[in-house]
């Protein structure tokens, strides 16, 4: 069954659908209104020289300055935003097409205050797309959108619709005022309309450092990163969000996958085990919702991968996670061969690439990479 | 000009002795509320200059923002390169109508 894992990525279509841009360091100091500069995540430095990580609506952060060395410092370095040196490093990985979400971006959600966080997004909206407009066939930007203030959304959406995004992501969850609440009915209605696929990006919505001292860094990761993707999962497809906007497209970003077979699992067993309880009654189970919906991105989950009869091969997405510490690049290559051994051809093609342009849009090329052919 | 508000504001970015590439670059903004809202910003550039500044009517102080220089490589958070926001400087009551600093001397960690 492993006889496919020599195949190079070079003969797939190959589309990472979860890559990042490290934005210009002053980038929200220079664009933001001023009334809300002075909230912009920040560093300080205390009377000890200690650092700390100021964040609206976190708790500070001791910052501790280590050093990096090899591809761990190539990473550090990576996800410019200068567009020549961004396909070299994508066309390094394998890369043919790449979805970006933001860096330190990722915080736009973390004030309580609506009009700081639609402020936030509304300067990475303006200058994502300003920056990648003249690449967007092959790296499409996503426009952030802040939901609490359901109003300010649907016009933000209407709005970068109008500069030409193609996708738009929202934080994973929102304090007291879940995805499931049918306040947010006319945001999924705006999205709709707009024909645009929208996703929720891990580390966003709750504080993803959140846990300190022993085994930190990994709680923060596996419990306050990757499993809130539940999240966003379980409230749309349970509640009748999707029954009701069967048009809606979503995607989870960066959680991996292999919980999502178990969470489609226990959905249906709670919708038919718990029948009474469960309002609105649902023609469909969850896990169908999902299956026409939803999609979720991946880059190193061989555990996930064995999952997929489970969950529908045409709902994953792969994505390289560039230029994070956790993701797979400048050695897609290795980790494909290494978790993918076991997908026929066509598995591996749909999950590294057809997938994701069809949900994206993404131009394929005329003639197609044919993996037989270049190994006959 | 009103008590406790110089004319003019003169700074010295210090670093002259290291290379372009070496030098912080800093973004300073005059502060217009006890509360910390910023008003204009006054300097965008890197260390090694030293630099004059009109101080508008409504400026109480100033805040200056540093971020890191073209050749260091940002690894300490994930988060990339951001900006290290120096304590606020509140003009004294009793400023002279020209106000001098090094603002090296106003980090924390070179006091």
């Amino acid at each position: 069954m492993s006889t496919l894992s020599a195949i190079p990525m070079q003969d797939y279509f190959v589309v990472s659908a979860d890559c990042h841009v490290l934005e210009p360091p002053d980038l929200w100091e220079k664009r933001i209104e001023a009334k809300f500069r002075h909230r912009i995540p920040r560093l300080t430095v205390d009377a000890n020289g200690r650092k700390w990580l100021v964040v609206e609506g976190q708790e500070k952060k001791r910052i501790r300055d280590f050093t990096l060395s090899g591809e761990d410092l190539e990473r550090a370095k990576g996800g410019s935003f200068d567009l020549e040196r961004r396909q070299q490093d994508l066309t390094r990985d394998g890369i043919n097409a790449e979805v970006i979400y933001p860096n330190r971006g990722l915080l736009m959600w973390t004030s309580p205050d609506p009009a700081m966080q639609t402020a936030m997004c509304r300067v990475w909206n303006d200058w994502a797309i300003e920056v990648f407009s003249p690449t967007q066939k092959y790296s499409l930007p996503t426009a952030a959108i802040a939901p609490q203030d359901v109003d300010a959304a649907v016009q933000e959406v209407q709005r970068v619709a109008k500069l030409g995004y193609k996708t738009v992501f929202l934080p994973v969850t929102v304090p007291d005022q879940p995805y499931n609440l049918t306040l947010y009915d006319p945001l999924w209605a705006a999205i709709q309309e707009t024909g645009i696929p929208m996703s929720f990006h891990v580390g966003t919505g709750k504080d993803p450092r959140t846990a300190s001292g022993n085994g930190g860094a990994i709680i923060n990761y596996v419990v306050h990163a990757l499993s809130t993707a539940i999240d966003p999962v379980v409230h749309l497809c349970a509640s009748g969000v999707l029954e009701r906007f069967p048009s809606l497209k979503f995607v989870t970003v960066e959680a991996g996958i292999g919980w999502l077979a178990w969470t489609l699992w226990v959905m249906d067993e709670g919708f038919h085990k718990h029948h009474f309880w469960i309002a609105p009654k649902l023609p469909m189970p969850p896990s169908e919702y999902f299956r026409r919906q939803g999609y979720a991105t991946f880059q190193d989950d061989p555990v996930g991968l064995e999952t997929r009869k489970w969950i529908g091969i045409d709902r994953l997405l792969w994505g390289d996670d560039y230029p994070h510490h956790e993701g797979t690049w400048p050695r897609s290559q290795e980790a494909i061969d290494r978790t993918m051994g076991d997908l026929t051809e066509s598995e591996r093609r749909q999950v590294l690439g057809l997938n994701a342009a069809q949900l994206y849009g993404f131009e394929l090329p005329a003639v197609q990479p044919d993996a037989e052919e270049s190994r006959a | 000009m009103s008590a406790g508000r110089p004319e003019t504001l003169r700074l010295d970015w210090g670093e002259t002795e290291k290379a372009p590439a070496d030098r912080k670059r800093w973004l300073g903004a005059w502060l217009v509320s006890q509360e910390g809202e910023e008003g204009d910003y006054f300097y965008d550039g890197p260390g090694g200059r030293q630099t004059t500044h009109r101080v508008p009517p409504e400026a109480i102080g100033f805040r200056l923002r540093w971020y890191p220089s073209e050749n260091e490589v940002s690894v300490n958070l994930e988060l990339g390169p951001m900006a290290s926001v120096v304590d606020d400087y509140f003009f004294a009551e009793q400023a002279g109508p020209e106000l001098t600093l090094a603002v090296l001397e106003l980090l924390p960690e070179q006091r």
